[in-house]
C-alpha cells in the first residue's frame, strides 16, 4: 500500500497547478457572485414588484438548473467564443452561486427584527444608514456559516466545470488517471487536497465568527 | 400652552382591517397622555402614526405645526420624536454608548465628543454609568429599557412616545423604569405613553385616553377617568385590570 | 413437472428460431417481445434458452446458430453471463438508439441484444457472442471509466472502439485488433490555415478525456507549440472546435468520418487524416483474467470474418 503512493510527489505539481486554478476560480467566482446576490437580494426586498419579480425569476431558474447543464448552455450556447476559458468559467460559478448567495442575503436579513429597523428609523436614521449601520453587521454574523458553506460547496463544485475543459484538480487528476489509470491513487491526492483546503477555511470561518461575536464580551 | 401634536378624524387601515376610525388627539406641549385600552384596541397604531412608522389613510396629523404627511425629509422630522419599545430594540452589535451616539454621530448632530459626554450625562440621570461599555445581551431587562430611553433622550427630542415601555418587563423591574419615566415627566417633557399600568397613569398623567376598537372611547384627567368613568366600556375594562 | 418442463422448451424453442430469422430484418421488438424487457433481461432470457438447448425440442434452434460444433474456445465456457462495456455514446462503434426507432443497419439481433444500441462495436460482440455462444449483458460507460472499471472487476470485457497501445497493455489485454482506426486532425469547416503539424503553433488542441488523441496532443504540445483542453466527451471537445472555442481536435478517423458523413457535424472538416502510425482497437479484458472469454472473442473475430458477417456489420457504418 504504502509503495502504491510512492508516486505522490510525481504528480504533485500537476495537482497543485489543477488546484491553483480551483482556487481561482472558487474565490474570483465567488466574489463576483456576492456583488450579485448583493444586487439580486436588494432587488428581492426593494418593495418594487418588477425588480422582486425579476430577482425570484432569476433564483428560480438558476437554483433549478445543474451546474453541469448551465455550463455546457453558457460556455457552448451562450459565451461560444467571446471569452476565454478562464473567465468564462468563473462568470458560470457566480452565476450558479449568485442564487444561492441572494437567498443567504435575504434570509440573513429577515431574521433580523424588524424592531430594529424600526428603532432606528424612529432615531432619524435613513433606510441605508438602518441597512449598513445596524441590519447588516448583524446579518453578516448570522450569514458567515451560510456563506462559508457555498463557498465550500462552490470550491467543490468548480469540478464540474471540467465538462467544459477546465483543468481544475478534479480534471487534473481525471487527465493523469487517463493516462496511467491509477484511478485510487490519483482520486485519492485530489480528495485529500480538497480535504485540507476546505478543512482550512472552516477553521478560518470558525475564526472569523468568534471574532465577530458580540455576544460573549 | 400650544398643541405640539394635533391628531384629526385619523384612519387607519391594514388591508381591509380598519384600526384607527376617526380619532382626534390634541397635545400640549409638556403634557403627558396616557393611552390605556384593551390590547387590539389601536393605542400603539396611533403612537406609530405620529413618527410615521405607519401612514395613514385619512385625516391630518400636525406634529411642531407641521404637517407630517407633507414632510419630505422625514428623518430630520423623526430625530425630533423620541420613541421607546416594549421590546427595547437595543442594538446588540454597539456597545450602550455605541447604542446612543451612533444616530447623533452619524446623522451629525453632535461631534463624537460631544455626544460621549451627553450620553455620560444621560447614562448617570437612569443610573446606568457603570454600563456605559458593556453590550446589550449582558443587560436586565430594565437596565436596558432605561438605556433605550437615554438612547432616545440623547437626540434631545421635543416630544417622547413610549409603546407599552413595561410590558416585556418583570414585575421587580417595572418600577426602575417608570422612575426613570416619571422624572422626564418632571422635567417637562412631552410624552405619550401607551401603557397597562394604571398606578403610572394616575400619577403621572395629566390626560388618560380610554381607547377601544379604533376609537376614543372617553378622555380627561386621571381622577375623572379612573375615579368616575362615564361609559360601560371603560368601567368593565378598569375593573377588570384592576 | 416434467411435462411442464417439455412444454415450456416446445413454447420456447419456436420463439427462438423466429428471434433468430427476425434479426434478419433488423426487428428487435420481436426479441423484446420474448424477453419482456430489453436489457435488463439478458440472464433470464439466456437462462431459458440454455433450458431449451438441454431438452429434445433444441435441434431446431442449434441448426440456425449458436453452438457450433466447430469451436472450440467455448469448451472452457462455464455459463458466466460477461458483463461486456461498450462507450456510452461513440459513433459509429456504439450508439445509443433514440427512442421508439429502430436500428438502422442492424445486421444481427439476438436475445443478447441491449435493445438500444447498436453501432460497429455492439454488433461484432453480438455476433462474435452469437457464434460462439456465450451469453452478456451490455453495459455502456464513460470511456475513461473502462479500464479502472475491469481492473477493479465491475465488468469482465469491454469493445469501447479502444486502441491497442503499449501503455494500456500493461493495464489490459487485448484481443486480436479487429479494427483498424487511424487518429484524423479535424478542424472548423472555415479552417484554413492548418494542413500540418507545424501550422499547429499557438492553437487550441480540444481533446476527449483518456483517448488516443489526448496522449498524442499531451505528447506533441510542446514539440508544436499547441495548448490542451480535456473535454469529458465527444459531443463537447466536438462543439467547442465547431464553436471556435479550440482550433482542432484529434478524434478516430471513422468516428469523424461517419458523423460528418450523416451530416452531424456539418462545421467540422479533415484536415490531416492519418496521425502517426494507424492503431488497431481491441477488445479488452482486465490483465491475467477471463482467458476464456479473450479466446472466444478471438476465435468468433476470426470466423465472422471468414463469413462475410464481419464485412456486412462494417459496411452499415463505413463507407469507403
Amino acid at each position: 500500500m504504502l509503495d502504491y503512493f510512492s508516486d505522490c510527489w510525481k504528480y504533485l505539481p500537476s495537482l497543485l497547478g489543477g488546484l491553483k486554478l480551483t482556487l481561482i476560480i472558487a474565490v474570483v467566482g465567488i466574489a463576483l457572485a456576492i456583488v450579485l446576490g448583493i444586487l439580486l437580494c436588494a432587488f428581492s426586498i426593494s418593495g418594487i414588484f418588477v425588480l422582486e419579480k425579476i430577482a425570484g425569476i432569476y433564483i428560480t431558474v438558476v437554483r433549478g438548473i445543474p451546474l453541469m447543464i448551465l455550463a455546457l448552455f453558457m460556455y457552448f450556447g451562450v459565451i461560444k467564443n467571446s471569452l476565454d476559458l478562464l473567465p468564462s468559467a468563473i462568470i458560470i460559478l457566480a452565476i450558479n452561486a449568485s442564487a444561492y448567495m441572494a437567498e443567504i442575503f435575504r434570509a440573513g436579513i429577515q431574521a433580523i427584527d424588524f424592531g430594529q429597523t424600526e428603532a432606528a428609523r424612529s432615531l432619524g436614521l435613513s433606510y441605508f444608514q438602518a441597512m449598513y449601520k445596524i441590519i447588516l453587521p448583524q446579518a453578516f454574523k448570522i450569514m458567515i456559516p451560510s456563506l462559508m458553506n457555498q463557498f465550500i460547496s462552490s470550491l467543490k463544485d468548480t469540478a464540474i466545470l471540467s465538462a467544459i475543459s477546465v483543468n481544475e484538480l478534479t480534471m487534473t487528476a481525471k487527465v493523469i488517471i487517463a493516462r496511467n489509470y491509477n484511478a485510487f491513487e490519483l482520486y485519492s491526492y485530489a480528495a485529500i487536497i480538497y480535504l485540507i483546503v476546505i478543512a482550512l477555511l472552516t477553521y478560518l470561518s470558525k475564526r472569523v465568527e468568534r471574532k465577530l461575536s458580540y455576544d460573549k464580551r | 400652552m400650544s398643541a405640539i401634536i394635533e391628531a384629526l378624524h385619523i384612519r387607519k387601515l391594514f388591508g381591509d382591517l380598519e384600526v384607527l376610525r376617526d380619532m382626534s388627539v390634541t397635545v400640549e406641549e409638556g403634557e403627558v397622555v396616557c393611552l390605556i385600552g384593551p390590547s387590539g384596541s389601536g393605542k400603539s397604531t396611533f403612537l406609530r402614526c405620529l413618527n410615521r412608522l405607519e401612514n395613514i389613510q385619512g385625516g391630518t396629523i400636525k406634529v411642531l405645526g407641521e404637517d407630517i404627511s407633507a414632510i419630505k425629509e422625514v428623518n430630520r422630522f423623526r430625530a425630533n420624536i423620541g420613541m421607546v419599545f416594549q421590546h427595547f430594540n437595543l442594538f446588540p452589535n454597539y456597545s450602550v454608548l455605541g447604542n446612543m451616539t451612533l444616530a447623533p454621530v452619524t446623522l451629525k448632530k453632535y461631534r463624537r465628543q460631544e455626544a460621549v459626554k451627553k450620553a455620560e450625562e444621560l447614562l448617570l440621570q437612569v443610573g446606568l454609568s457603570d454600563k456605559r461599555d458593556v453590550y446589550p445581551v449582558t443587560l436586565s431587562g430594565g437596565q436596558k429599557q432605561r438605556v433605550a430611553i437615554a438612547r432616545a433622550l440623547e437626540m434631545n427630542p421635543k416630544i417622547m412616545l413610549f409603546d407599552e415601555p413595561t410590558s416585556a418587563l418583570d414585575p421587580e423591574m417595572v418600577g426602575e423604569v417608570l422612575d426613570v419615566m416619571r422624572k422626564l415627566a418632571q422635567q417637562g417633557m412631552t410624552m405619550v405613553v401607551v401603557t397597562h399600568e394604571m398606578g403610572f397613569a394616575r400619577d403621572v398623567a395629566d390626560r388618560v385616553i380610554f381607547m377601544d376598537n379604533g376609537y376614543i372611547v372617553e378622555e380627561g384627567t386621571p381622577r375623572e377617568l379612573f375615579e368616575h368613568p362615564r361609559t360601560e366600556r371603560c368601567q368593565a375594562f378598569l375593573s377588570s385590570v384592576q | 413437472m416434467k411435462n411442464a418442463r417439455k412444454l415450456m422448451s416446445l413454447i420456447l424453442a419456436p420463439t427462438l428460431i423466429v428471434s433468430v430469422l427476425a434479426g434478419c430484418s433488423a426487428s428487435s421488438s420481436s426479441t423484446t417481445a420474448a424477453t419482456t424487457t430489453a436489457g435488463t433481461t439478458a440472464a433470464t432470457t439466456t437462462a431459458a434458452a440454455t433450458e431449451a438447448v438441454t431438452t429434445p425440442a433444441e435441434t431446431t434452434a442449434e441448426a440456425g446458430t449458436s453452438a457450433e460444433a466447430g469451436t472450440s474456445a467455448n469448451q472452457a465456457y462455464d455459463g458466466t453471463v460477461y458483463k461486456i462495456a461498450c462507450d456510452a455514446a461513440y459513433a459509429p462503434f456504439s450508439i445509443q438508439l433514440e427512442a421508439g426507432t429502430t436500428a438502422p443497419g442492424k445486421v444481427v439481433t439476438t436475445a443478447n441484444d441491449m435493445g438500444d444500441y447498436y453501432g460497429i462495436d455492439v454488433e461484432l460482440l453480438d455476433a462474435i457472442a452469437e457464434y460462439e455462444g456465450f451469453q452478456y449483458e451490455l453495459t455502456p460507460m464513460d470511456f475513461s471509466a473502462i479500464i479502472p472499471a475491469l481492473i477493479s472487476g465491475t465488468i469482465d470485457g469491454s469493445i469501447a472502439g479502444m486502441n491497442i497501445t503499449d501503455e494500456r497493455k500493461e493495464k489490459v489485454d487485448f484481443s486480436d485488433g479487429y479494427y483498424a482506426s487511424g487518429s484524423a486532425l479535424v478542424v472548423n469547416k472555415d479552417n484554413t490555415d492548418i494542413s500540418s503539424f507545424e501550422d499547429l503553433n499557438g492553437k487550441v488542441a480540444a481533446c476527449k478525456e483518456g483517448t488516443t488523441g489526448m496522449t498524442w496532443s499531451q505528447d506533441n504540445a510542446d514539440k508544436y507549440g499547441f495548448t490542451v483542453t480535456v473535454y469529458p466527451d465527444s459531443a463537447s471537445m466536438m462543439l467547442a472546435v465547431a464553436n471556435g472555442q479550440a482550433d482542432f481536435l484529434i478524434e478516430d478517423y471513422p468516428v469523424i468520418s461517419y458523423q460528418i458523413n450523416i451530416g452531424e457535424q456539418a462545421d467540422l472538416k479533415v484536415a490531416i487524416d492519418a496521425i502517426g502510425e494507424v492503431p488497431q482497437n481491441g477488445f479488452a479484458v482486465a490483465k491475467g483474467k477471463n482467458a476464456t472469454l479473450l479466446a472466444m472473442f478471438n476465435e468468433g473475430l476470426a470466423a465472422i470474418r471468414e463469413n462475410g458477417t464481419y464485412d456486412k456489420i462494417i459496411a452499415e457504418f463505413i463507407s469507403d
